[in-house]
Parts: C-alpha cells; sequence; structure tokens
C-alpha cells in the first residue's frame, strides 16, 4: 500500500471512530440523560469511547489488516455485544431489582454494536456500519433528547460525516467498478423488502400499519414497566382530565369528587368482611380521673365517630357473597405481592375498640421533584434497617377513600399529575392522605418503598424505658392476664429487642388458628381470653389485638393497622395485576422501632409479609459475607484450589506442552508412519506457538522451519528439516513414505530435541507479531 | 488425485534441464530467479511476457533458449503498421506454378521473440492469440500447425505508453507469466565486462548443446504429471478465490489462469525434483502468474499478491486426520 494509501485509510479509520465516538455520546444521553445530569452522561460515553479505543489498539497490534469483512470470531463477538443487554435483563432484575424498558435495551444494544463495529474499524465494511450505527444513534438522540449538547453533537456529526464520505469516496476510486457478473443481491434484497413493505402497507391500509408499527413500542400500548423516562403511558389519564395540562379541559377528579357516591368505604369493608360491631346496650357517663383527663387534654382533636375505631366485639359476618366480577374490585395492584397497604392506623385501645390517632402534622415532610415531575418525595430520617427498592402501581377501583393505600416505608410517590403537596397530609403517622377530599375511582397511584430486613432490625437496640410515644400506644390497662402470661412465657429467654417481637407473634400464628366467623360470643366478657384459651381461633383483627397488646405488655409501642392485603393467590396472569376486593381487608400489628419508624408484623396466621428485598449493596454485602463464611469453613481446600490455580496459571504453558505431548504419544503408539510425521509437527508447531514462533496464516511449514532453523544449533535443525519433508510427503504426496527412513525414530529425535525450552531460547524478543499469532 | 510419475527427475532429464538453465546463466547473468521462471514457463508450455527497459538481455534470454533447445528462433519488431499476416505468415501467387504458395511467418519458429509487443494494433495482436492458445494459425481457412515447443516471449515498455495499445486481458491471459528482468548487479556487470573483451560481434557462435525437441516435450510430459493432491489443489482453489473477492481486484483469476497456475506449480516442483506440489510450488510461482493476470493497479499488485497469499492458510493436516 502506498503511503498516500496509508494515510487515507488511516484519515478514514479517524473520522469512523470519531463519528462512532458522537453516536455513543448521544445514545447515551438519549439513554441516561432524563435520569442523570448531562455530564454524567458523557462521562460514561467517555469511558465506553475509552474501553473502544483500547480494543481499536488492541486488535491493531501487530497484524496486517486482511480482508474488509469481520472474520466470523469477530462477528460473533459482534453480535454477543449487541445481546449482552438483553442476556443482562435477568440479572439486572435480580441485581439492581428493577428492569429496562425493551426500547433502551435495544438502543444499549446498538450502542454496544457501534462501539464494537468502530473497534474493527480497519476493516471497511465494519468501519462503514459503524458509520451508519452512529448516524442513528445521534438521529435517536436529537429526537429524544433536548439542550444544546445535543445540537452541538449533531452539528460536528454533520461536520465530520461530510468529511468521512469525502474520504470514504477518495478510498472507494480504484475499486468503484463492481466486478462484473456478479448479481447485486444485497441491492435487491433490499428493493424486493422494500417493494413488499409497501405492498403490505397498502393491502392493509395504512392506519392498521401504524398501528402495527406502534404496537412494537410497548410503552405506548402498556406493560408493566414503570420508567422515569416514559414520556406517556398508562396512567395519564387524570393527567389528561384533571385540567392541569389544559385549561380548558374538565376533569372527573375535579368534578365527581364531592358527588356522594355508594361506592364502599374500608368501614364498609370491615362491616361485610368482619361483622358488623355490637352495638352498645347502654352507654353511661363515668368519672375520669386526673390522668385520663390530661390524656383526653393531649388529643382534644379525636374524633370518635363511627369509621374512625374498630371494635373487637363484633358479630359474626354474614353469608359471603360469591367472588364477584373483577370490576368490583376496590383496588387493582400491580407490583410485589404479599403486600399491606395501609389505610388506617389504630393506636389506642379501650378494651373493646381501638381507635384511630390524631392527624400528625409533624410526620415527615413531603417535597416536589420539580414542577414538571409528578412525583413526590417523602423526606425521612435515615433508617438503616431499610434495603431494597419496592415498587407498586395501585388503581382505585370501588374504594373511596381519602388515604393513600401504600405500603409502609414510602419514599417516593404519585397520585396521577396531583404533584401540589398541600394536598395531601399525615393521617397518622405513615398513614398518607388527600386533604379534604377522596381520591376519585380510576386514579393511578405510584409508590417506591423500601423494604426492611429482619437480620437489621435484629441489630436495633430497644430502649428499656420506651420513649414518650410508648405513653400513647402502650395503654395495657385493661389487658387480660391470660395475654400477660402468654406474652411472659412467649418472650422468656429471647433478647430484647425484634428477636423478641419475632419470637412473640411466631408463637401466637402457632398458637391459634385463622377463622374469621369465630367471632366471640355476644356478651363475651373477656374477648381475649376467650380468644386465646377457649377457642384458640378468631379472626384477623383479634390476632392483632392478642399481639399488639402482648408486646406492649413487653414494653414495645405497637398499633393496629388497617388495610388491604394483596395476595398473591390472586394474581391474575393474563392482567399482571391483583384485583383487591373487600373480602381482603385485613388488620396487621406495626411496631414501633428506635428513630420512630413503625415496621409491620403479621400475626395472622395465613398472611405473610412481603419477602425482603434487598438492594444490589445489601446483596453484595450479604452474598460477601455468605462466602466469606463458606470460605472460612473450607479454608484448607481453597488454599489448595488457589495454589492449583496459581500453579496452573504460572506453568500453563508447560501444562499445555505435556498434555499435548502425552496425546501425541498416545496418537502416535499405532497407526501409518505419515500419521506420526503429520502429529509430530503439530506438536512442534503447538510448541513454537507456546514459545511465540507460530506459523502464520499463509506461510508454509518449509518457510516456517527455514525461519527457526536459522537460529538453531544444527543438529536440531537438520532433524526438522528432515520431518518437514517427510510431513510435506505425508500430506501432499500419493504414495506411501520412503521405507529407508525410520520416520519414528526421527519423529522422538525431533520431540526430545525441539522442546519449549529450545523454542524459548531461540525466540527473538522483539517478535511481538508472531506472539500475537501464538 | 493425480498419477504421479515415479521419479520425475531421472537423471537424463535432470541433465536436460541442466544444460538448459546453465545456457540461459550463461546468456543472462546473475539472474538465476528469473532463469529458474523461465525454465519453469518453459517446462509448463507457456509463454513469456517480460515487461522491462530495453538493452536488459530479453533477445539475448531468448536466442539462447532457442539454441539450447534446438529450434528455430524467429523475432518480430512490433510496430503500429505490423500487419497480421507478417506474423502469420501470408498466401501468394506463384506466377511459376501459376498456384498460391503460403510463405510461413515468424510464428512458425520454436521461440518467437515479439519486441514490444504493445506497439503493434490490437489486430496484429490478436493474431498471436490463436497461436499461443491452440498452437496454430488459420490463413485463408486453411490450418497450419506450430511447433509442438512452440514458445513466445513477448516485451513491453513499461515506461513509453505514446503511441501503445495495451495488451487486453484476453491476450494477457495466454501467457503463463510476467516477469520483469531488472538491472544485474555490479559484480554480474563486470563480468560480463569482462567476457565481452576480445569476443566478436555475434555470440551466438558460443557453443551451446542443444537437448532437442523430443528431449524439452519429453520434459514437458513429464511435468504434467506431476501430482496434485487435494490439499494443494483446494489450496488453489482457494487462492484463486482471494484473488476474486479481493477489494482492489476488479479482475480475479480465470479458470484459464487456474489451470496454468496449477501446471506452474507442477514445473516447480519438477524442477525441484520431487513428483508432488507442495504448497511452496504454488507460492513460489504464484507472483509471476498473478502479475500478468489480475485487474489490479500496477503500483498495487506487489502488495495485493502477498495479501492473497498472507489471507489464504496453507493446508498441511489433512480435515480427515485432524477430525
Amino acid at each position: 500500500m502506498s503511503a498516500e494509501e496509508h494515510r487515507r485509510g488511516r484519515q478514514a479509520v479517524g473520522l469512523t471512530i470519531a463519528l462512532a465516538a458522537i453516536g455513543v455520546a448521544s445514545l447515551e444521553l438519549a439513554l441516561r440523560g432524563m435520569t442523570h445530569s448531562t455530564g454524567l452522561a458523557l462521562l460514561r460515553a467517555g469511558g465506553l469511547v475509552a474501553a473502544m479505543l483500547a480494543a481499536f489498539a488492541l486488535l491493531g497490534r501487530g497484524r496486517g489488516d486482511r480482508g474488509r469483512l469481520p472474520t466470523r470470531r469477530e462477528t460473533i463477538a459482534l453480535l454477543v455485544l449487541a445481546a449482552l443487554p438483553f442476556a443482562w435483563h435477568p440479572a439486572r432484575i435480580a441485581v439492581l431489582g428493577g428492569g429496562v424498558m425493551p426500547e433502551t435495551m435495544l438502543l444499549e444494544g446498538l450502542r454496544n454494536l457501534g462501539l464494537g463495529l468502530a473497534a474493527l474499524s480497519r476493516k471497511p465494511m465494519a468501519g462503514r456500519l459503524a458509520a451508519v450505527v452512529a448516524l442513528f444513534g445521534v438521529l435517536a438522540g436529537s429526537s429524544l433528547v433536548e439542550g444544546q449538547v445535543m445540537t452541538v453533537m449533531a452539528g460536528t456529526f454533520a461536520v465530520i460525516g461530510a468529511g468521512w464520505l469525502l474520504a470514504g469516496y477518495w478510498l472507494g476510486l480504484p475499486t468503484c467498478r463492481a466486478p462484473r457478473g456478479r448479481l447485486p443481491l444485497a441491492g435487491a434484497a433490499v428493493a424486493l423488502g422494500g417493494t413488499a413493505a409497501m405492498l403490505a402497507i397498502a393491502a392493509v391500509g395504512p392506519t392498521t400499519a401504524a398501528a402495527a408499527l406502534a404496537g412494537l413500542f410497548p410503552s405506548s400500548g402498556g406493560t408493566d414497566w414503570s420508567d422515569p423516562e416514559a414520556r406517556s403511558g398508562v396512567g395519564d389519564g387524570p393527567n389528561e382530565v384533571d385540567a392541569r395540562d389544559s385549561a380548558d379541559s374538565v376533569g372527573f377528579s375535579q368534578s365527581e369528587v364531592y358527588l356522594e357516591t355508594d361506592q364502599p368505604s374500608l368501614y364498609d369493608a370491615f362491616s361485610e368482611t368482619f361483622g358488623e360491631p355490637m352495638k352498645k346496650k347502654q352507654e353511661k357517663a363515668i368519672a375520669l380521673g386526673p390522668t385520663e383527663i390530661q390524656r383526653r387534654r393531649e388529643h382534644p382533636s379525636e374524633d370518635h365517630r363511627a369509621g374512625r375505631e374498630f371494635s373487637t366485639h363484633r358479630k359474626p359476618p354474614g353469608p359471603r357473597d360469591p367472588p364477584g366480577a373483577e370490576a368490583d374490585a376496590l383496588l387493582y395492584v400491580r407490583g410485589r405481592a404479599p403486600a399491606h397497604l395501609r389505610l388506617v392506623a389504630y393506636d389506642t385501645f379501650d378494651g373493646e375498640s381501638w381507635a384511630e390517632g390524631p392527624p400528625s402534622p409533624n410526620d415527615a415532610r413531603l417535597r416536589g421533584e420539580g414542577p414538571e415531575s409528578p412525583w413526590l418525595r417523602v423526606e425521612a430520617t435515615a433508617r438503616p434497617y431499610l434495603s431494597g427498592r419496592v415498587t407498586h402501581r395501585v388503581k382505585v377501583g370501588l374504594l373511596e377513600t381519602a388515604s393513600i393505600p401504600s405500603p409502609a416505608h414510602l419514599e417516593r410517590f404519585r397520585v396521577g399529575s396531583v404533584n401540589r403537596v398541600d394536598f395531601y397530609e399525615w393521617a397518622q403517622p405513615g398513614v398518607l392522605r388527600m386533604s379534604g377530599r377522596s381520591i376519585p375511582p380510576g386514579t393511578v397511584i405510584d409508590t417506591e418503598a423500601r423494604s426492611p430486613l429482619p437480620e437489621s432490625l435484629r441489630r436495633l437496640a430497644f430502649s428499656q424505658r420506651p420513649g414518650d410515644a410508648f405513653l400513647r400506644y402502650s395503654q395495657v390497662d385493661e389487658c387480660p392476664p391470660v395475654l400477660l402470661r402468654l406474652a411472659s412465657d412467649w418472650s422468656a429467654g429471647v433478647p430484647r429487642g425484634w428477636r423478641q417481637v419475632e419470637a412473640v407473634v411466631a408463637h401466637l400464628r402457632g398458637h391459634c388458628s385463622f377463622d374469621r366467623a369465630a367471632t366471640p360470643p355476644e356478651g363475651c366478657p373477656d374477648v381475649m381470653a376467650h380468644f386465646l384459651e377457649d377457642t384458640r381461633r378468631g379472626p384477623d383483627y383479634l390476632f392483632a389485638t392478642a399481639a399488639a397488646l402482648m408486646l406492649r405488655s413487653l414494653g414495645y409501642p405497637t398499633r393496629v393497622v388497617g388495610g388491604l392485603y394483596v395476595d398473591p393467590k390472586r394474581y391474575d396472569p393474563v392482567a399482571r395485576h391483583v384485583a383487591v376486593a373487600s373480602g381482603d381487608a385485613h388488620l396487621w400489628v406495626e411496631v414501633q422501632v428506635p428513630g420512630g419508624d413503625w415496621v409491620a408484623v403479621e400475626p395472622t396466621p395465613g398472611f405473610e409479609l412481603m419477602p425482603p428485598v434487598r438492594s444490589p449493596l445489601d446483596r453484595v454485602l450479604a452474598g460477601l459475607g455468605s462466602a466469606g463464611k463458606w470460605a472460612g469453613r473450607n479454608a484448607a481446600g481453597l488454599g489448595f484450589v488457589a495454589v492449583g490455580i496459581g500453579l496452573l496459571a504460572w506453568r500453563r504453558r508447560d501444562v499445555l506442552d505435556r498434555a499435548w505431548t502425552l496425546a501425541w504419544c498416545l496418537a502416535t503408539r499405532v497407526g501409518a508412519p505419515s500419521r506420526a510425521v503429520l502429529a509430530t509437527l503439530r506438536l512442534v508447531e503447538r510448541r513454537a506457538s507456546l514459545a511465540g514462533r507460530a506459523r502464520t496464516i499463509g506461510e508454509t511449514p518449509s518457510r516456517w522451519c527455514g525461519g527457526i532453523v536459522a537460529s538453531a544449533p544444527d543438529h536440531l535443525g537438520g532433524d526438522l528439516r528432515a520431518l518437514v519433508r517427510l510431513a510435506q510427503w505425508s500430506a501432499y504426496a500419493p504414495g506411501p513414505l520412503p521405507s529407508d527412513v525410520d520416520c519414528r525414530a526421527l519423529c522422538r529425535r525431533v520431540v526430545r530435541g525441539w522442546t519449549l525450552r529450545t523454542f524459548r531460547s531461540i525466540t527473538p524478543t522483539d517478535n511481538l507479531p508472531r506472539e500475537l499469532a501464538s | 488425485m493425480t498419477e504421479a510419475t515415479e521419479a520425475p527427475l531421472v537423471d537424463a532429464d535432470r541433465q536436460a534441464v541442466e544444460a538448459i538453465r546453465s545456457a540461459l546463466n550463461a546468456a543472462l547473468r546473475g539472474k538465476t530467479d528469473v532463469i529458474e521462471h523461465v525454465l519453469a514457463c518453459l517446462l509448463a508450455r507457456g509463454h513469456l511476457l517480460i515487461e522491462d527497459l530495453p538493452g536488459l538481455g530479453k533477445t539475448t534470454l531468448a536466442k539462447a533458449m532457442a539454441r539450447v533447445i534446438g529450434g528455430r528462433f524467429a523475432r518480430v519488431q512490433c510496430t503500429p503498421d505490423l500487419l497480421p499476416g507478417d506474423i502469420t505468415g501470408f498466401r501468394v501467387f506463384d506466377q511459376k506454378t501459376r498456384e498460391f504458395e503460403f510463405l510461413p511467418g515468424p510464428v512458425f519458429a520454436d521461440v518467437l521473440l515479439a519486441d514490444e509487443i504493445n506497439r503493434a494494433t490490437p489486430r496484429t495482436q490478436s493474431a498471436l492469440l490463436e497461436a499461443m492458445a491452440e498452437r496454430q494459425v488459420t490463413v485463408d481457412s486453411v490450418r497450419h500447425v506450430l511447433s509442438g515447443t512452440f514458445f513466445v516471449i513477448a516485451t513491453q515498455n513499461p515506461v513509453e505508453q505514446h503511441g501503445t495499445y495495451p495488451l487486453p486481458e484476453a491476450q494477457l491471459d495466454r501467457f503463463a507469466m510476467k516477469l520483469r528482468i531488472g538491472y544485474p548487479g555490479r559484480l554480474d556487470e563486470l563480468a560480463m565486462l569482462a567476457a565481452a573483451v576480445g569476443s566478436g560481434e555475434d555470440q551466438e557462435t558460443t557453443p551451446i548443446e542443444p537437448i532437442g525437441h523430443g528431449r524439452l516435450r519429453g520434459l514437458q510430459e513429464h511435468v504434467a504429471g506431476v501430482a496434485v493432491g487435494p490439499m494443494v489443489a483446494e489450496y488453489l482453489v482457494d487462492l484463486a478465490a482471494a484473488t476474486r473477492g479481493h477489494r482492489q481486484v476488479t479482475l480475479g483469476l480465470s479458470p484459464r489462469g487456474l489451470l496454468t497456475w496449477q501446471r506452474l506449480a507442477q514445473a516447480q516442483a519438477f524442477l525441484d525434483g520431487r513428483a508432488f506440489v507442495t504448497p511452496d510450488d504454488v507460492q513460489a510461482v504464484a507472483r509471476p502468474v498473478l502479475d500478468v493476470r489480475l485487474g489490479v493497479e500496477p503500483e498495487a499488485a506487489s502488495r495485493v499478491v502477498s495479501e492473497v497469499l498472507d489471507s489464504v492458510p496453507v493446508p498441511v493436516y489433512p480435515k480427515a486426520r485432524r477430525a
């Protein structure tokens, strides 16, 4: 190649790499620019381009450029690169706890392909494909990213692209003539494909074709993904009708919220599920002591009207209606199940009824994520026992509620597009509700919460003397003796802390069985004694009451929480959600841990807490911990294995040589002499390859042998030359080897003489290309 | 696999080959590589195109070859006014016998030197086509058979291009190889000067023992019988495919060119004293064979041939045995 051709070729490769770098940066901006800063996206792109340049340099070291097309291995590597995001996706879900949209994976695969092609851009066809991929990347980035950075990159791409086209033109000049007699198959295939596509569009009509194309993009039609990068999709209905996007629109959420409806409330659901509370036969006025009066004064706003308290003296539930249609569901929940959705928290118990606590204006503060974002963030103190992120999407069905059905430990949420903080308030600690209005049916609520880890909770130090909050959540004045006795028994020998809570709850779950119809009889003097000692059966509110009171008797602040249980058994695989009906109304217990947060425990058998979701860091740490423990148990074996692997790695060439020599011994023991000769030459070539003197692709054995023998002792050189001559005879001559030569003796001499050490001793130090070829 | 002769180079053959080699080496000093290629071309019954400057020994080489094989030498100085009949011969009316008589042209020699062939018109150049490919000429519908050892050495000047007619691909494909002689080395030129002192004008008086037509035909038949194993044949086919797929080659190797390459490789193996062809033989003659027939820019030809040879794996281990 002339110097001019070299120069042009280098220019074209350089321009291709520049185009690929811009394409990668554009794709990174499109992929990460919305969730991360532009600088971070560009930094990431820079890292990827640096890796590509390293691969480019590595691929070009000591090799002549052969061929226009990538080799088979290179093509496979490119395909693997393109498929990596799809292959990595299950692991990403497992490690990071969430996936990405198919479009994102496609763009990542395309980005990887562009990087790989750019690394191979010394081959003209790979370079051209890299430029095409880069062009797509810039187009995708321009359509998805707004900002001056993208404009500058697109302009730069246009300028460099013009230069690249010129360079390609100059390079193509000597070869612009197409070989005669060869059908332009690729062009014909493209033309045929285009014609077929046009015919298909004409046959089905443009509207159907557009709809079919739109179906290829799941975010436009609805999947189970929720991604902040998505610009439209499921859940935007309220956004369109809430009069937030357009002043002309009138949303039902604004108009119907004040209408009287017959939608069931949580109170209705409790009544239907657990039975009506028994009416008190008579009420009498009693004198309050000074302590009680003081307590009442502390909570002057408590309102004990119906619906804000939960009576444990209830009639048996009526005959259950057969499960209705899914349209009768109170909520539709998509996300991890089982889950406990809080709606109300009861903190005071008067021996018969649980009553709601007062609103807590000083609870965690809400903060918007910006005027354009519908998400609100819950600012809470650091809670080290929380780990992985759990997302849920709740669509309100028939439930009439102001409380936002959400799991505990909420971090972020969105209710439609209502992102004003003053629309929300804390009903009780951790229970969020819309202030002064209920949530309209059809509203989609997205929540992001954190999952508590039991092992982290067990490490928490619970104080012996509970704080002020205990005063409110610890009424055990009317606690039955049986309850105190059982709590004491079940917690005996268990260190104070979360383990004790778990022990009590676990014993309770084993002590009684769940039976929603087993309500205490009317007039029962001691419901808890009847439940825990007589029948040992009962509905979940009795389990919750018993657990809460037992834990309070042990000094743990507790409360009973009412809400809806997302039962995984009711998961609809077609709709990919759980329809929560009134029968899923449930009560459970939450324990206040140091720091003031409330952590749920599930005392009712048959109901389960959501398994803990670990964050990637926690998973890694847990994995490292487990691995460390395992390694500690098997230290000796691991040491042996490590030493063995180290020795193998250190002496890998000698090990390979021994293995190949053994294979040679077995192969040449029997068979024709010509076979032994060829096997010997192959063994010698392999040894030479290990020593960096491999025969190159177009090199004949005699030429290779000539180069080797020139720097070897004479007696060895003669044997090798003779072996090569015999090998040529064996490989290319029609007849057998000459009978006057003792082939096997020669083979043995060569194998003994031309050892790996021999090749190493004659290997010139500057023979990098051959070492690379080996 | 082609049947192999028992011994490719018996003593008589070796002596004949050595006689030709010595005569040619004596005529053209210090060009053993070129002589080996010329020998291979002669034994493969190919024709030779020499592209070089004037005065480098092309005529001397042709004359020496004619003398050593004991045949007739003819030379045609190609010019634009040269007519086909000037090469093939023509019929004239004999006033005495009152009949047309055929006067054979220089093409009926054993060794024909067509000097500066690219100065002849395409019409005249094409007159050589039939002679080179089929060793016969047809004049006025009468077929005339040429010598069995008919051998064409054509020359062309690579520098002067004015008033020339570049040889078309069809004509080029008739040549087995293209060679460049090049200037001799310093010592060879000194020896040449020393030898010229005291010698006469006519250097053809230097005694050369001809080997005879029959002997040359026998050698050529022996060459044709050199075995070509299946792996070597596949290697040749792969190389041909590589020439056709190379991005800078607009005209790859033709099947006729492939046959010529194989025959030249056979001749190379014969000259090395082997009864079978190896990839070394194929590679040894690759450059002159491909130089003459690949459609490639002249300055890139050498690199393209190297790339082709470097890109095709040399077969050593039979696939069946490998499995």
